[in-house]
C-alpha cells in the first residue's frame, strides 16, 4: 500500500489509507457480485437450502425439547416412586429378603436424602369399587399428606380430604374423572361409594393421570392412614414416594435414595420409577432426530459448498479477462485472491441469511405439514435460539471460505498475458 | 535531455515463452529508452514482438534476460515493487478491454479503486476523465451499449484517470474506422505533455509518423529507433 499511497498523494488523487483501501475493496466485491449476480444466484440458492434445513431443525428441535420438559413436568411431576422388589441383590447378599418396605426403610431413606422435598409412604392396591349397581375393580392409592399438594391430586370438584379423613377417622376418597364417569358419581352432592366392603364418602374429583392408558385412568385415592389400616401389616408400607424441589436437584436426590436403599436393603432389591429415565429416553429420541436432521442439513451444506467451489472456479475462468484487466490497471494478485475469497464468503453468508429467514418464516408451516401426519407435532412451537441462528451462518461462512480458497489461489496465479490475449 | 533519468529504460531485453523444445524467443535483446514528454511509435509486422515489448515495459510480465529501469530504479524480482511501479503506466489495449458488467464510470473508477482512493474522489476524477475524452454523457452506459470508438475513449479515460507517467497504447486505432481512429489518435497525442510520455504500438505508418520517434521491430529485434 505504501507505493500506492505515495503515488496517489503525488498525483493529486487525494489521501489514501488502509481504511480507504478496505472501502474500495468492498466496493469492488459488491460491484463484481452485482455484475455476475445471475451466475452467483446458484451459489446463494444452494447455501440458502442448507442453512434453511439446519436452522429449521434447530428451531423445531429446541421447541420439541422444551415441550418435552413441559410434558414431563405435567406427566411425572417432580417425584419418583420406589417399589420393593425381590431382586437379584437380596438373593445374593441375603441381606433383607423382604418383599415389602417397612417404616425403618422409610426413616433410613428420609435420614439420608436430606435434599428431597418430601419422602412419603404410599400404598397401591386393587380393590372393588361400586356405586349402586355399577361395580369395577380399580387401583386405589393410599396417599400421605405431603402428596396432596401435587397437581395429580388437586381436585377440580369437591373439597378434598377433611382432617378427620386424613387422620383415618372418617372414610373418604377421591375419584379420577374416568372413575367418576364410570360410576356416574360426578354430580353434587358427591355420593358414597364402596371401596371393597367399606362405604366411603367421595370428597373430590381429580384429573386422570396424564398419559396413562385407559384401564389405569380409573383410580381412587384414599388417605394413607386408612390404606395402611386396610392393607398394611405391622410395620410394612407399600412404596416410598420421593419428591424434589427443582429438576437440578433430581440427580442428587435420586442418588442419595439409591445409596440409602443399597445400604438398608440391597442393590437390586427395589425399583425406582423416576422421571429421570423417561427424560433421558425422550431426550435421546429428540436429540437423535435433531442429530439426524442436522447431519442431513450439514451434508446438504457440504454439497452446496462443492457447488460454490465449482461456481467460483468457473467464475475465475470466465472472469480471467476481467482479472487480467484489473491487474493491468493496478490490482495486485492478492487483490484478486481477496475478491474471489470474499465473494465466496459473502455469497455463502447471504445464502445463509436467506435460509435463516426462510426457516424463521417457514417453521410454522413445517409444523403444519408435519401435523397432517403426526398430530402431536402441532404442539411444537419453534424456538429461535442464539445457537440456532449462529450455527447455520457459521457453517455457511466456513464452507464459503473453504470453497473459495482454491479459486482464490487460482486467481492469484493468473497468467495475465494469456488472459489478456484470450477472448 | 535535461539530465533527468529516463522514465523507462529497457536494457537488452530477452523474452521467451513456453518451455523445453517449445520455447519461443519473442524478444531478442531489445533496448529502448523512453523520456518524459516524448512519444514513441513501436512498429513492425504482426508477431514481431511489439505487444510483448509493451507488456515487459509495463511490468505486466518480467523479462527472461535483461532488465527494466523505471524512473532510474531497476525493477528486479521484487514483485511488490513491480506492482507499485506498474501504477505509473496507463494501459490502452487494441479492443479497449472494458470490464463487461461495469458501467463506463465504474470502468474508469477501477484503477482508482485498486489504489485505494476514497469513493467520492474516485467518482469526481473518473467523471472528469470521461468528460476530458468527450464521454461525459455516457457515464452509466455499459460496454455493450457503446460503439468501438466510444469504448476506446472510455479505455483512454481509464488509462489517464490515475495520472500515469507513461501511456502504453497497443494498436488503439486498429479496430476503428478512419474517423474514430483520428479522434483517438488526436486524444492520445494530445495527452502527451511535460510529465506524460506515450508509447504507441501500431502498424499504421500514418499514425507512427505523428510520434517523436519510431522504434521498428522485426522478429524480436529492434532494427530502428
Amino acid at each position: 500500500m505504501g507505493v500506492g499511497a505515495d503515488r496517489a498523494a503525488r498525483h493529486g488523487l487525494g489521501e489514501t489509507s488502509r481504511m480507504s483501501r478496505a472501502v474500495c475493496m468492498g466496493m469492488i466485491i459488491v460491484q463484481s457480485m452485482w455484475a455476475f449476480r445471475w451466475q452467483q444466484a446458484l451459489v446463494l440458492a444452494t447455501m440458502a437450502i442448507g442453512s434453511f434445513g439446519l436452522a429449521a431443525i434447530m428451531f423445531l428441535g429446541e421447541g420439541a425439547l422444551r415441550n418435552l420438559w413441559m410434558d414431563l413436568d405435567t406427566l411425572m411431576g417432580s417425584r419418583m416412586d420406589v417399589y420393593p422388589a425381590p431382586g437379584l441383590g437380596d438373593k445374593l447378599l441375603q441381606k433383607r429378603p423382604l418383599v415389602h418396605f417397612n417404616i425403618q426403610d422409610l426413616e433410613y431413606v428420609r435420614e439420608h436424602a436430606k435434599k428431597a422435598s418430601y419422602i412419603a409412604p404410599m400404598f397401591y392396591h386393587r380393590s372393588r369399587i361400586s356405586l349402586h349397581d355399577i361395580a369395577t375393580v380399580a387401583h386405589v392409592d393410599g396417599i400421605d399428606e405431603p402428596m396432596m399438594k401435587e397437581t395429580a391430586y388437586t381436585q377440580y370438584m369437591g373439597s378434598g380430604f377433611t382432617q378427620e379423613g386424613l387422620a383415618g377417622d372418617r372414610m373418604e376418597c377421591l375419584l379420577t374423572r374416568s372413575m367418576a364417569e364410570r360410576l356416574h358419581a360426578a354430580a353434587e352432592p358427591l355420593p358414597r361409594v364402596a371401596v371393597g366392603a367399606y362405604p366411603c364418602q367421595v370428597v373430590g374429583i381429580i384429573p386422570d393421570p396424564p398419559g396413562a392408558d385407559e384401564p389405569l385412568r380409573e383410580r381412587v385415592a384414599i388417605p394413607y392412614r386408612w390404606a395402611r389400616l386396610l392393607w398394611g401389616g405391622g410395620d410394612d408400607i407399600g412404596a416410598i414416594i420421593v419428591s424434589w424441589r427443582s429438576p437440578e436437584e433430581m440427580e442428587a436426590v435420586v442418588e442419595s435414595v439409591r445409596r440409602a436403599l443399597d445400604e438398608v436393603r440391597a442393590p437390586g432389591a427395589y425399583q425406582l420409577t423416576s422421571s429421570r429415565f423417561a427424560v433421558r429416553k425422550r431426550k435421546e429420541i429428540v436429540s437423535n432426530i435433531m442429530l439426524a436432521g442436522s447431519a442431513q442439513s450439514l451434508f446438504s451444506i457440504l454439497i452446496a459448498s462443492i457447488g460454490v467451489l465449482n461456481v467460483m472456479l468457473a467464475n475465475v475462468t470466465r472472469r480471467s479477462r476481467e482479472f487480467a484487466i484489473r491487474v493491468a490497471v493496478g490490482a495486485e494478485p492478492s487483490d484478486l485472491a481477496l475478491i474471489v475469497l470474499m465473494e465466496s464468503v459473502a455469497l455463502s453468508l447471504i445464502g445463509g441469511l436467506v435460509g435463516l429467514f426462510l426457516a424463521v418464516a417457514g417453521a410454522p408451516l413445517i409444523i403444519q405439514a408435519l401435523a397432517t401426519r403426526i398430530p402431536e407435532a402441532s404442539n411444537i412451537t419453534p424456538v429461535i435460539t442464539m445457537g440456532g441462528v449462529v450455527a447455520p451462518l457459521a457453517v455457511c461462512v466456513i464452507c464459503g471460505a473453504l470453497a473459495g480458497a482454491i479459486p482464490a489461489m487460482r486467481a492469484r496465479r493468473l497468467d495475465v498475458l494469456a488472459a489478456l490475449r484470450a477472448e | 535531455m535535461t539530465g533527468q533519468a529516463p522514465l523507462v529504460e529497457l536494457v537488452d531485453i530477452h523474452k521467451s515463452v513456453g518451455s523445453g523444445d517449445r520455447t519461443v524467443e519473442i524478444l531478442k535483446g531489445v533496448s529502448l529508452t523512453v523520456n518524459a514528454g516524448e512519444s514513441i511509435a513501436v512498429t513492425g509486422p504482426s508477431g514481431s514482438g511489439k505487444s510483448t515489448l509493451m507488456h515487459v515495459m509495463g511490468l505486466l510480465t518480467p523479462a527472461t534476460v535483461g532488465h527494466v529501469r523505471v524512473a532510474g530504479e531497476r525493477v528486479g524480482q521484487d514483485r511488490r515493487k513491480a506492482i507499485g511501479m506498474r501504477r505509473m503506466f496507463g494501459f490502452i489495449f487494441q479492443d479497449a478491454k472494458l470490464i463487461g458488467g461495469l458501467s463506463a464510470l465504474q470502468n474508469v473508477q477501477a484503477p482508482l479503486m485498486h489504489i485505494g482512493v476514497w469513493p467520492h474522489r474516485q467518482k469526481k476524477l473518473a467523471t472528469q476523465a470521461l468528460e476530458a475524452v468527450g464521454m461525459g454523457h455516457r457515464l452509466g452506459h455499459h460496454p455493450s451499449q457503446l460503439s468501438g470508438g466510444e469504448s476506446m475513449r472510455v479505455a483512454i479515460a481509464r488509462a489517464l484517470v490515475a495520472n500515469p507517467s507513461i501511456l502504453l497504447a497497443d494498436e488503439p486505432t486498429g479496430s476503428l474506422d478512419s474517423v474514430n481512429g483520428r479522434i483517438i489518435s488526436d486524444l492520445l497525442f494530445g495527452m502527451v505533455g511535460l510529465s506524460t510520455a506515450l508509447v504507441l504500438v501500431t502498424h499504421q505508418p500514418d499514425l507512427a509518423l505523428l510520434a517523436d520517434r519510431i522504434a521498428h521491430i522485426v522478429d524480436g529485434t529492434m532494427v530502428e529507433g
